[in-house]
């Protein structure tokens, strides 16, 4: 990759750089054009006293900053966002890997049938899905009716009332939608296993289990690092599903950051804070980015202890 | 036509682009006839999809110069929509929304005067109150057009639910609500229960508490006496743990938890439930849903004598406003002259009693017979309160300070974290909340230099009874 | 024989997850075909006492989803057109031409991947009207298509790092330019990682709600169906079946498109990253 920097371009090189220029242009123009100055202002908002409408002429300083910190309903939305997306995180990356070990299979008849049923909630709008749910988990609802029918409970469970299921709920239905595009990140991961790794274990007389052990998972750990990155950082962001399935309930206890903001930012009784809802949200934007950090940070060090151990993926 | 083609041939990946320019300029060219003047109104009243197209045509028929664009917003998105709209003065001819106060819309210079609509003569047509400032009138203008006088909660019983069951009493007070609730539990075998309400709607729980509380605590919400706010009142906890014993005797259904108040209109309607705690436009959708076997009694009182208020108060969206920005006035007043005369009559026709006119004046056949019982509720419960602007304008901006900064909190969702056992210390949760909502507003008023406390003391305020012009001159300030 | 075991069990595993996994489609479709009535009320039962297409009616000419249909159709493809278009075009030149400044764009790319979006729509609404595009279907278009599409650009980036420099070679040997050599010989190849940019750009862009909310205000006929949705939910009612059916029908342009691309797209990410 390494370009001797002092070595004299030729014509034809130079009319690359050229073309290559001409080809980032437009992505650059569409990005700056019309990106920026939208991310740029809802910064400056925080620093505001600004209901939505009217005049920006009350500037706060970092007031708004100092008041989402000392109020607890924050850090309570600030908790459940943490439990959510661990809770998320680790029940739709590991169901999703269990789901694509199974589906990576060639020889699986219907292979494409099954991989576009568990697709499907994917592509549904989750507001939907959280109808839906809301009445499959609602007292008298097919889940209780069900329970009810096996013999299991004989009063009716209230998943959305009590706050420990109600969360468990989210976690499980949150899962549900988001499996299927996670079982497509491990399905790539498991392509990029090169084939002839399973026939050598093969002849050595390994069994699928070992085979499972020693070959395959530790040769997903790199895409998985990834993978749990990009599903952490979207979890953090969970916004529709609670709105729809719980409402934040009970009582606050399901309340999410992007729910919190969005509280504050479209008051449906009260007065709006865009400025406040704005703070709220560049907290959020900077926890994520620490997180990222975090975890990329893991995901460098898997990738490299792989390169050291002199597997080639 | 041109829309199947563009379909078709949307697969085909550049063209899509040419042919949207086509449709757009399809669009265009219906609109640019000269003479004709085109209002746009903006609607988020639920019911006006129904009215309003029905008044539309009557309008465009007489006046061929005129035509109105209703645009239906969606209640649920309306809030980013006015802010898009307001944010660079884009707001329609006419528009109706819950988003902003009248307060906040004028102070911003958003909304145009209705005087030359509303003189002394024609006002006498309206019910008492409509006119009072903060209600359609800021200082001494009227900006907001009045088609509703605002709405209040009450109990709705399944007549089915009683047949079936063979149950005689109408709860009029608290006891027999409970004592008829059980006896509905155990008779249907689970199958049915007494109450029911919407307890995710957040804003029905909270009129409903605040309503109940004022019998054992007419100071509840707000002390009109010492200008203060209390949500720690007896009538408050009392009215909770009223709530919350229903629930533990199955007196009150649990679907009241989880769902909201358009959920539990169809489950009441399906004999899930025998009452129903919701407000007065019910009446008329359990009669667009052609459920009939319905009557609707007040809310239940713990004593039998005891008598509950609400304030008389009209809330934006029992209105419609007209944006400074139109170009039209000429139009947009002819328009609403006409609506002046013929939007009452075609709400109550729909089965609304609550219109802004007095509905007794306003001769037409009633859907069904309850429609007067609705009235009678509303007015007896109603009564017009000492409002701190009438006095001091600057109050204004002092409620909207302290409203921004008010604890994130509500009786409805404290009632609703008590029910599901969320809030364990309930005085203490009350009292808390009333604390920090009386320092807020405090701290507003020490902020303004036009305002002291005293502005919102009213000592001559009797509760249970109207407070009139009458009284605030008594107050010499 | 034991594997012939497995196979049937693996099968009849897949089979009974497969079922309660799509059950809620199940439900929703026949939600679909109840009274509002009989959808809260019949519990676990999902077969409607009779088929009540008015609701597909319903859906379809009063809540105007006929219109709302094609304009989602029209949107939807003219932002992925330019989404895809531009990412691959991006993709092309950091993944196979080392000009000098390419370090600090993919590092400043990899950066915005967690900058956190705007959480008002109110400054894209104001620019947008800047431009005089606001309430036209180009102004919907342009800002779904805004934003930088950190996660297309680098796949498409690692794909065309992959490619063998002889092809390029081969090509410039017979004549091809810049532009013939990416068009004639490289883009051909791209199709599983363009598969994949296309369905995941589309999915996004048909759920989207706020910006052509926002964007189509004054012009209710231009609005798609993710925003006409929510005609049904009102405060005091709300017309479940009737959004059920709406569901239903703005579902099934999605699942086509996947169906049909569904054979590239695990391609296409595998052939990046590989």
């Amino acid at each position: 990759m390494k370009v001797g920097k002092r070595r004299k371009v030729n014509k034809q090189t130079r009319n690359r750089y050229i073309w290559a220029y001409i080809f980032i242009l437009p992505q650059f123009i569409v990005f700056f054009g019309l990106s920026l100055y939208p991310i740029i202002m809802s910064y400056v908002y925080s620093f505001y006293d600004w209901t939505g409408i009217g005049p920006l002429n009350k500037f706060v300083g970092f007031s708004n900053y100092i008041s989402v910190f000392k109020e607890e309903k924050f850090w309570n939305a600030f908790k459940n966002t943490f439990i959510y997306t661990a809770g998320f995180t680790m029940v739709s990356v590991s169901a999703a890997l269990v789901l694509a070990l199974i589906l990576n299979n060639p020889k699986l008849k219907g292979i494409g049938i099954y991989r576009t049923i568990y697709f499907l909630p994917v592509v549904t709008t989750t507001a939907i899905i959280g109808i839906i749910m809301k009445n499959i988990f609602g007292n008298q609802g097919l889940i209780n009716e069900a329970l009810k029918i096996i013999g299991v409970i004989d009063q009716a469970v209230p998943w959305l009332i009590n706050p420990v299921t109600a969360m468990i709920v989210l976690i499980i239905v949150g899962s549900w939608k988001e499996i299927g595009i996670i079982m497509i990140y491990w399905l790539t991961g498991l392509q990029m296993i090169p084939r002839e790794l399973y026939e050598a274990a093969h002849i050595d007389g390994a069994g699928y289990w070992q085979t499972l052990r020693h070959i395959t998972l530790p040769l997903l750990a790199p895409i998985g690092a990834t993978i749990i990155l990009l599903t952490t950082v979207s979890s953090m962001h969970v916004f529709d599903l609670v709105k729809t399935l719980t409402g934040g309930g009970p009582y606050y206890s399901t309340e999410t950051l992007e729910l919190y903001i969005y509280r504050f930012a479209f008051a449906s009784d009260g007065i709006s804070q865009v400025g406040y809802a704005s703070t709220v949200g560049v907290i959020l934007g900077l926890t994520v980015f620490i997180i990222s950090l975090g975890l990329g940070w893991v995901v460098m060090r898997v990738n490299k202890s792989r390169a050291d151990a002199g597997v080639q993926g | 036509m041109k829309k199947n083609l563009s379909l078709i041939v949307s697969l085909i990946l550049l063209s899509a682009l040419l042919l949207v320019g086509c449709q757009k300029e399809d669009g265009k060219t219906g609109e640019t006839d000269k003479d004709i003047v085109t209002l746009d109104l903006w609607n988020n009243i639920a019911a006006g999809r129904t009215y309003f197209p029905i008044l539309i045509e009557e309008f465009e028929k007489n006046n061929s110069g005129i035509k109105i664009k209703l645009n239906n917003v969606n209640v649920e998105s309306s809030e980013a929509e006015y802010q898009a709209a307001i944010s660079d003065n884009n707001l329609p001819d006419m528009f109706t929304t819950d988003a902003y106060t009248i307060n906040e819309f004028v102070e911003l210079g958003l909304v145009h005067e209705l005087n030359d609509l509303f003189p002394e003569k024609v006002r006498e047509e309206y019910t008492d109150g409509v006119f009072d400032v903060g209600n359609t009138m800021v200082g001494d203008d009227v900006y907001l057009f009045p088609i509703y006088k605002g709405g209040t909660y009450m109990m709705f019983y399944n007549k089915e639910v009683y047949e079936e069951l063979g149950i005689e009493t109408v709860p009029k007070t608290w006891e027999e609500v409970m004592t008829v609730g059980k006896e509905i539990y155990e008779k249907s075998g689970g199958a049915s229960h007494g109450l029911l309400f919407g307890g995710q709607s957040g804003w029905l729980v909270n009129g409903v508490v605040q309503l109940m509380a004022t019998e054992a605590s007419p100071e509840a919400g707000y002390d009109y006496a010492n200008g203060e706010y209390n949500f720690a009142t007896v009538g408050h906890v009392e009215t909770m743990e009223f709530f919350k014993n229903l629930l533990d005797n199955n007196a009150l259904s649990p679907l009241s938890l989880e769902n909201d108040s358009t959920v539990a209109r169809e489950l009441f309607t399906s004999g899930k439930a025998a009452f129903l705690l919701d407000g007065n436009w019910t009446g008329q959708l359990l009669h667009e849903s052609e459920f009939e076997n319905w009557g609707v009694v007040p809310l239940p009182t713990k004593d039998a004598n005891g008598k509950q208020y609400g304030e008389f108060r009209l809330g934006s969206n029992d209105g419609m406003y007209v944006s400074k920005e139109t170009k039209n006035w000429n139009e947009v007043k002819i328009f609403m002259e006409f609506l002046r005369e013929n939007i009452y009559g075609e709400i109550l026709k729909d089965g609304e009693p609550l219109i802004a006119k007095d509905s007794a004046a306003i001769k037409v056949e009633l859907p069904f017979e309850e429609v007067n019982d609705i009235a009678d509720i509303f007015l007896n419960m109603s009564i017009r309160v000492p409002n701190p602007i009438v006095l001091n304008p600057h109050t204004q901006e002092v409620r909207t300070e302290f409203l921004k900064n008010a604890p994130d909190e509500s009786i409805g969702s404290v009632t609703m974290g008590y029910l599901t056992g969320q809030v364990k210390d309930l005085k203490g949760t009350l009292q808390k909340y009333t604390d920090d909502y009386n320092a807020e507003f405090t701290k507003a008023i020490d902020g303004n230099e036009h305002v002291t406390k005293e502005d919102y003391k009213f000592p001559n305020w009797v509760p249970y009874q109207s407070y009139t012009e009458e009284n605030y001159k008594e107050l010499n300030r | 024989m034991n594997t012939k075991v497995g196979k049937i069990i693996t099968h009849v595993c897949l089979i009974v997850i497969g079922i309660v996994w799509i059950y809620p489609f199940i439900w929703m479709i026949s939600s679909s075909l109840k009274t509002n009535k009989t959808y809260l009320t019949s519990g676990i039962n999902p077969i409607p006492e009779k088929l009540n297409w008015e609701n597909y009616t319903r859906a379809w000419e009063v809540a105007n989803f006929s219109t709302y249909f094609i304009n989602s159709v029209l949107i939807t493809l003219g932002t992925v057109i330019i989404v895809v278009t531009l990412s691959c075009l991006t993709g092309y030149a950091l993944g196979r031409v080392d000009f000098p400044g390419r370090k600090v764009v993919i590092v400043c790319i990899g950066a915005l991947m967690f900058i956190p979006s705007g959480y008002t729509i109110i400054p894209l609404y104001q620019f947008m009207k800047f431009l005089g595009l606001s309430n036209s279907i180009y102004g919907v278009i342009l800002a779904e298509s805004s934003g930088a599409h950190v996660l297309f650009i680098l796949l498409f980036a690692a794909f065309f790092s992959r490619i063998p420099k002889e092809m390029e070679e081969s090509a410039a040997m017979d004549g091809c330019g810049f532009l013939g050599t990416f068009f004639r010989v490289i883009l051909p190849t791209a199709k599983p990682v363009i598969a994949t940019a296309i369905i995941m750009q589309f999915i996004w862009t048909w759920s989207s709600f706020l910006v052509p909310l926002v964007l189509t205000l004054n012009n209710p006929e231009l609005r798609t169906l993710a925003v006409g949705m929510l005609s049904f939910v009102g405060k005091y009612q709300t017309d479940w079946t009737g959004m059920a059916a709406g569901a239903t029908i703005s579902l099934l342009p999605v699942i086509i498109v996947f169906i049909l691309m569904q054979r590239y797209f695990i391609e296409g990410i595998s052939g990046s990253v590989k």
